[in-house]
């Protein structure tokens, strides 16, 4: 009896360390959940898609989930998608996620970044980490870990606390709450990149006329042929492709990627001599590639159109999240006043409007027609350059438009405050008073340039940020500028 | 395979099932199976060392025990090799001009721990203490128990070799004392002695760039790490041996509350203290030929304790420092009475007490630094400049953080300090702590076990990048 009792106790024991262990080492793991590189949203993300739901998956790096963006190809052809990436995710790691994502999903076709193709040796352990530490325990992981990871460090990818352990003296609320995260990805993977950036129509020459070829790594190459193996084996279609990078020395790896796909008889799309880019490209350009992906998949594979499928309504929501994206980046990539102007006009956005002219410069009487018949405005400061002039536009609806003559504006007529859309806004102008400042408040921060021109802050609805600060300068013929 | 690693704990955890199962006469072979794989994990090549001083250390006890001639013979071959090998991996530029330094890899693990057990054991059966092994294997399992292989303590034949073959019955108890001396160790090397060696090394490696009060918190990192190091991993032995139902002996007993240098070695490394004691020191007359002789005997006493612990200046000079420190304290005496008497202070009282201790650690932290630092010109150079800057400021400056920790850190070494003292302070009192704690409810101990065993995985020094083998004890 007495020994049973030990033995009753010292299971307890052991069964309580190890529930706290798994606790405790989920709470100081690090977290890769905000920003572009959120690994963890998308990999946790995915485990989250409902089973059997998903068409077509894009397993690679970064390059892949900065590029390719499953909205797009919801939106323009019904077909859904996840990027199943993570940042520089060597061939050998490619492998264990198709599997794993085998295990969950029975896609169409799985389409395969060779970014890597490069990989000689072991990735830097932080890198590997980054691609292991969200995928659940499972034998695929350990398998993954095996093949990944030097035998004298593994220990510390099936038990991360040894990694992480030390992360106690900067441990923060954040991390508390992102521990065991399981919730969906609105964006499937992809990593919106909201920068404004001029891309060539089409590929750049030095990369279209790349013809050398540089041999694939042994390692890299013999997981890149054990991927199309596995592939055939399981049935599903392969899809090789690169997305552009503009990098021509590495095209002659894809060069030798292209040779590997002929021999096997694997499809390979190499948009890197079809598309300009760059690493990562900005939500213009990764729609360019997101839709070449689509046309090419949709002309060599059947999908059924889920548009209008009921059960993938959350999906037409979550798509709206990347038109979201690219309202944004259009609005932070115009360069001229006649291209700023008609982007306000977005039923999704908050528009506040302050003028400032310490200098008096005239306003000309086009640019102030153009911003009242794309904004329903009344502004009149081309008729009165130096009055003081606010003005909000909520949804493409002016809630409020105040304008005075400056040197005869009454106490507190050239500034207001109001609510608006959960939004607590005061907007104030100086007109051509020197020694004022504009202000453009939201909630208490002051996000106004105050600039000569016409101050502007933008806060988008949808995506519940504020995201442009510019100033329409008199000076400048009313090109936005920006902070730097 | 070291202590600090999930491979020991699963070595230690297959050994106490199976020692358990076999009948208690077999016991002692499992012991000795085991103690050979735990020693070969480090190197094959070290066998050779340590056969040779059994096999000569056994066939003298065996056949030889009445000659005096042959048991100086048998241990100086000993004793020599294991100068000899010390030398070549002292790193001397001497020892590298004469090709010694290929030597260096050679050097056995635990050589200079059972050296000594070897020459205890034959001495003592020269001098009819002990009744001679006569079986070899038993008498290779006293030398290779591998709980203090490592870093000691360094056992008594009388005291071990009959724990060893009795074979022992199983007791709860005995499993859960040495799993918190075990706990007690792992939190001692891994929590307090490897985040101390941060400062240390930073220090020490860089001390031209310090000064003044840098190298005083530089010198009391170094005694607290060194101490909770070496205690860690005697603690992690005894606790050990103690799940084989088998009690190692005592190492440590507070030495930075001694009340003196002499009270000092009562309380550091015991078991070496006795051996220099009982080996060296009264052999040589200890203190029945005079004072002088007392001096002398004493000053040597400690320099063979310096040159047991590494070959170079530094160490010489530390093992001298603390035969110095004994001398004077003896010779001192009457001064020491006289200011007693001029401060009006009572001996014994509290005050008392405390500026004892406070001085005595102060002593002994600056040996320490002679101890730790690579050269002598070194540790000359840090307790110079020790007292030649005033600048206290740096405590509140933020200037410690640039020491290689955090300010967290700082702060969770000061509480382990206070658990420290609180711990020696109960012990002092006769409180036995496993004790008390044994009696506390079932949930009280399973928190505060939980507790200690997590601050261990979360605050402790370990993972990728952390060389665990680092046992300061164990370069010795």
């Amino acid at each position: 009896m007495k020994r049973w009792k030990a033995l009753i106790k010292c299971i307890a024991f052991i069964s309580i360390f190890v529930l706290l262990f798994l606790y405790v080492q989920e709470l100081l793991r690090d977290k890769w959940a905000e920003g572009e590189y959120n690994v963890t949203t998308k990999v946790r993300g995915f485990y989250e898609e409902e089973e059997n739901t998903l068409d077509v998956i894009f397993i690679g790096s970064s390059q892949m989930y900065a590029d390719m963006a499953p909205a797009v190809l919801f939106h323009e052809y019904g077909i859904t998608s996840y990027d199943f990436c993570a940042n520089e995710q060597p061939m050998w790691i490619s492998y264990y996620y198709i599997k794993e994502a085998l295990k969950h999903q029975t896609p169409k076709v799985i389409v395969l970044d060779v970014f890597t193709v490069y990989g000689e040796d072991y990735e830097e352990e932080g890198v590997t980490h980054i691609n292991l530490d969200d995928l659940p325990m499972s034998l695929n992981k350990i398998a993954a870990i095996c093949d990944s990871v030097p035998a004298g460090m593994r220990y510390s990818f099936y038990f991360p606390l040894a990694k992480y352990h030390n992360t106690w003296t900067d441990f923060f609320e954040g991390k508390a709450e992102l521990s065991f995260y399981h919730e969906s990805d609105p964006y499937k993977g992809y990593s919106p990149f909201v920068f404004a950036a001029d891309y060539e129509e089409s590929a750049k020459p030095e990369v279209v006329n790349q013809r050398e070829s540089e041999p694939i790594p042994e390692r890299a190459g013999t997981w890149l042929r054990k991927i199309i193996d596995l592939c055939k084996e399981e049935g599903v279609p392969l899809v090789l492709t690169k997305t552009p990078n503009g990098n021509a020395e590495r095209q002659k790896l894809y060069n030798s990627v292209s040779e590997l796909a002929k021999e096997t008889g694997t499809p390979f799309l190499n948009m890197n001599v079809l598309l300009d880019g760059q690493a990562h490209v900005n939500v213009l350009q990764a729609e360019k590639i997101s839709m070449l992906m689509g046309e090419y998949l949709v002309s060599h594979y059947e999908f059924e159109d889920k548009r209008k499928d009921p059960a993938y309504a959350e999906w037409v929501q979550d798509a709206g999240l990347f038109y979201r994206q690219k309202a944004k980046c259009q609005l932070i990539s115009a360069r001229t006043f006649e291209e700023y102007i008609p982007l306000l006009a977005d039923e999704d956005y908050i528009v506040c409007i302050s003028a400032k002219n310490s200098k008096g410069q005239p306003f000309l009487g086009e640019d102030v027609n153009l911003l009242n018949d794309c904004l329903n405005l009344r502004c009149e400061l081309d008729k009165n350059a130096e009055g003081t002039y606010c003005a909000v536009i909520d949804g493409g609806t002016v809630v409020y438009e105040t304008a005075t003559e400056n040197q005869k504006a009454p106490e507190g007529s050239d500034e207001f405050t109001l609510e608006t859309s959960g939004l607590n806004i005061w907007v104030a102008s100086p007109g051509g008073l020197p020694d004022r400042s504009a202000y453009i408040t939201v909630n208490g921060t002051d996000f106004s340039m105050d600039g000569d021109g016409l101050n502007i802050a933008v806060y988008d609805k949808v995506l519940g940020e504020l995201f442009e600060m510019s100033v329409l300068d008199i000076g400048q013929e009313m090109k936005p500028v920006r902070k730097e | 395979m070291d202590f600090i690693s999930v491979a020991y704990l699963g070595f230690l955890g297959i050994l106490i099932v199976l020692y358990y199962l076999v009948p208690k006469n077999r016991q002692w072979i499992l012991l000795l199976v085991f103690g050979i794989f735990f020693y070969s994990c480090f190197s094959l090549k070290m066998w050779i060392f340590l056969l040779f001083t059994a096999v000569t250390t056994y066939l003298y006890a065996r056949f030889f025990c009445g000659s005096g001639r042959w048991l100086f013979m048998i241990t100086a071959v000993n004793v020599l090799a294991l100068f000899l090998l010390k030398l070549s991996a002292s790193g001397l530029s001497f020892v590298n001009g004469l090709g010694l330094d290929r030597f260096a890899v050679l050097l056995p693990v635990g050589i200079s721990f059972y050296t000594l057990q070897t020459i205890a054991y034959m001495t003592d059966v020269h001098k009819g203490r002990i009744e001679a092994q006569n079986n070899f294997l038993k008498y290779l399992l006293f030398i290779t128990f591998f709980p203090q292989i490592l870093q000691g303590p360094i056992p008594r034949y009388e005291e071990l070799g009959s724990q060893l073959y009795e074979g022992r019955a199983y007791k709860t108890e005995n499993l859960r004392d040495g799993a918190y001396l075990i706990l007690w160790g792992f939190f001692q090397k891994m929590v307090i002695a490897d985040r101390c060696n941060i400062v240390v090394n930073e220090i020490f490696g860089n001390y031209t760039g310090y000064d003044g009060l840098y190298f005083l918190i530089g010198g009391i990192l170094y005694s607290l790490q060194l101490y909770t190091d070496f205690a860690g991993c005697v603690s992690i032995a005894s606790g050990s041996a103690k799940m084989l139902g088998i009690e190692l002996t005592q190492n440590f007993a507070h030495p930075y509350f001694a009340l003196s240098i002499k009270d000092f070695w009562r309380r550091w490394h015991i078991s070496l203290s006795r051996f220099l004691k009982d080996y060296i020191y009264i052999p040589l007359g200890g203190n029945r030929k005079g004072k002088l002789r007392k001096y002398s005997n004493l000053m040597l006493t400690f320099f063979i304790s310096g040159i047991w612990h590494g070959i170079g200046t530094h160490f010489l000079i530390w093992g001298l420092l603390h035969g110095f420190y004994q001398v004077m304290g003896e010779v001192l005496l009457p001064v020491k009475k006289g200011l007693l008497k001029i401060t009006g202070m009572e001996k014994g009282c509290f005050a008392h007490r405390f500026f004892s201790r406070l001085f005595t650690c102060f002593l002994v932290m600056t040996a320490w630094i002679f101890f730790r630092a690579e050269s002598t010109s070194k540790a000359v150079y840090m307790v110079c400049h020790m007292f030649m800057k005033w600048n206290p400021w740096i405590l509140f400056s933020g200037q410690l953080y640039a020491l290689g920790m955090t300010e967290e850190e700082w702060l969770l070494l000061i509480l382990c300090m206070i658990l420290l003292i609180v711990i020696a302070v109960l012990h002092e009192k006769g409180i036995r702590i496993r004790e008390s704690f044994a009696k506390q409810p079932l949930i009280f101990r399973w928190l505060i076990l939980f507790a200690w065993i997590f601050v261990i995985l979360i605050a402790g020094i370990y993972g990728p990048g952390y060389d665990s083998a680092q046992f300061i004890y164990g370069g010795f």
